[in-house]
């Protein structure tokens, strides 16, 4: 007499798959085997290059343009309220001397002359550092002003950013950043 | 054919037995095999038979869980040709197996027919071995009853 385990087992042992179902089996996991493990290998290094470019590229870039144009929304906005010279003069040497706060030396070169004559200086901020604010009168009589600011983020640029009606020029010269603003003309 | 596919053949059949217990029905039975052969070959683990328990297992659960099952057999097409099945060596038995509940059949065939010990069922169902042994005792005891009561040979 057989025991109930032994009944059972040999009820579970006659069952077995044929042979195309073998073959399926094995065959199927010989297509599958490998794509899905390279797609998710794929997605990964892809999204990581993604990042990277983001990070090493773009944001980079995004930033930077968004640190020149809020320098240029407050210098239009500085721009607009005129506020009067501490310094008289034509001298970028005095106007150094006169505004010894300044943790660098005014500057008035050629590309500074071609937009204005100087006639004074005052002492104001941008992005939260101390600046040289300096008058400038063009041919016609229009008054401009120069900012010269130490830069903190330690980028390059070279932009025309129009705000508020002012059009500012903004440009990096070693460690400084300069920027004209004028306001236009209707 | 060489005794690697031989070997293969012979734990993918100790798998399909398995998943029979599981779900009472030849062609689930063998997509559960083909499902998680599938996967152990692409995750390149060693082909063993506890691991394709496990995975036969899973994959169940998440097929249950998902309720997807019955509609997902119900609208296959063209698979291969299940196997002619012997004739029962008990007739009454497959009815009385297919009575028990999942997790009695499951013990009772991870035990009789994979040869697992309680605590080795314990560990892949997660449930005491004490648990296992009882519902183990019970469940032979039920069939041992019907059994004899149909044939009168136990």
């Amino acid at each position: 007499m057989k025991s109930l385990d032994q009944i059972i087992k040999e009820h579970y042992e006659g069952k077995r798959l044929s042979e195309s179902q073998l073959k399926q089996i094995t065959e199927n996991a010989r297509v599958k085997k490998s794509p899905k493990r390279h797609l998710i290998s794929f997605s990964i290094a892809a999204s990581i290059l993604v990042l990277l470019a983001y990070f090493l590229l773009i944001h980079p870039a995004i930033n930077k343009n968004n640190i020149v144009k809020s320098y240029a929304e407050e210098i239009a906005t500085n721009h607009l309220k005129q506020r009067p010279m501490e310094v008289i003069t034509d001298d970028a040497n005095l106007i150094s001397s006169s505004l010894p706060k300044l943790n660098f030396k005014v500057n008035y070169d050629n590309r500074l002359a071609s937009f204005g004559q100087l006639v004074g200086a005052k002492y104001c901020h941008v992005d939260d550092q101390i600046a040289a604010q300096l008058r400038l009168l063009d041919k016609a009589n229009n008054k401009l002003t120069c900012y010269q600011f130490k830069q903190q983020h330690n980028i390059r640029f070279e932009k025309t950013i129009t705000s508020q009606n002012v059009q500012v020029h903004l440009w990096t010269q070693d460690t400084l950043v300069f920027a004209v603003a004028e306001t236009i003309q209707e | 054919m060489n005794n690697n596919s031989t070997e293969l053949e012979e734990l993918l059949n100790q798998g399909y037995r398995y998943a029979l217990a599981l779900t009472k029905d030849e062609d689930q039975a063998f997509d559960l095999v083909q499902d998680s052969y599938v996967k152990i070959v692409e995750n390149k683990t060693p082909i063993q038979l506890g691991y394709l328990i496990k995975t036969i297992r899973n994959k169940f659960i998440d097929h249950q869980r998902r309720n997807k099952v019955k509609l997902k057999w119900l609208v296959r097409r063209n698979r291969p040709s299940t196997i002619q099945q012997p004739k029962s060596v008990e007739p009454n038995l497959e009815k009385m197996l297919a009575l028990l509940s999942q997790r009695n059949r499951e013990i009772l065939i991870l035990s009789v027919v994979q040869g697992y010990t309680a605590r080795e069922i314990g560990q892949l169902m997660d449930i005491p071995r004490g648990t296992v042994l009882s519902i183990l005792k019970r469940t032979k005891e039920k069939l041992k009853v019907q059994l004899s009561e149909r044939k009168g040979i136990l």
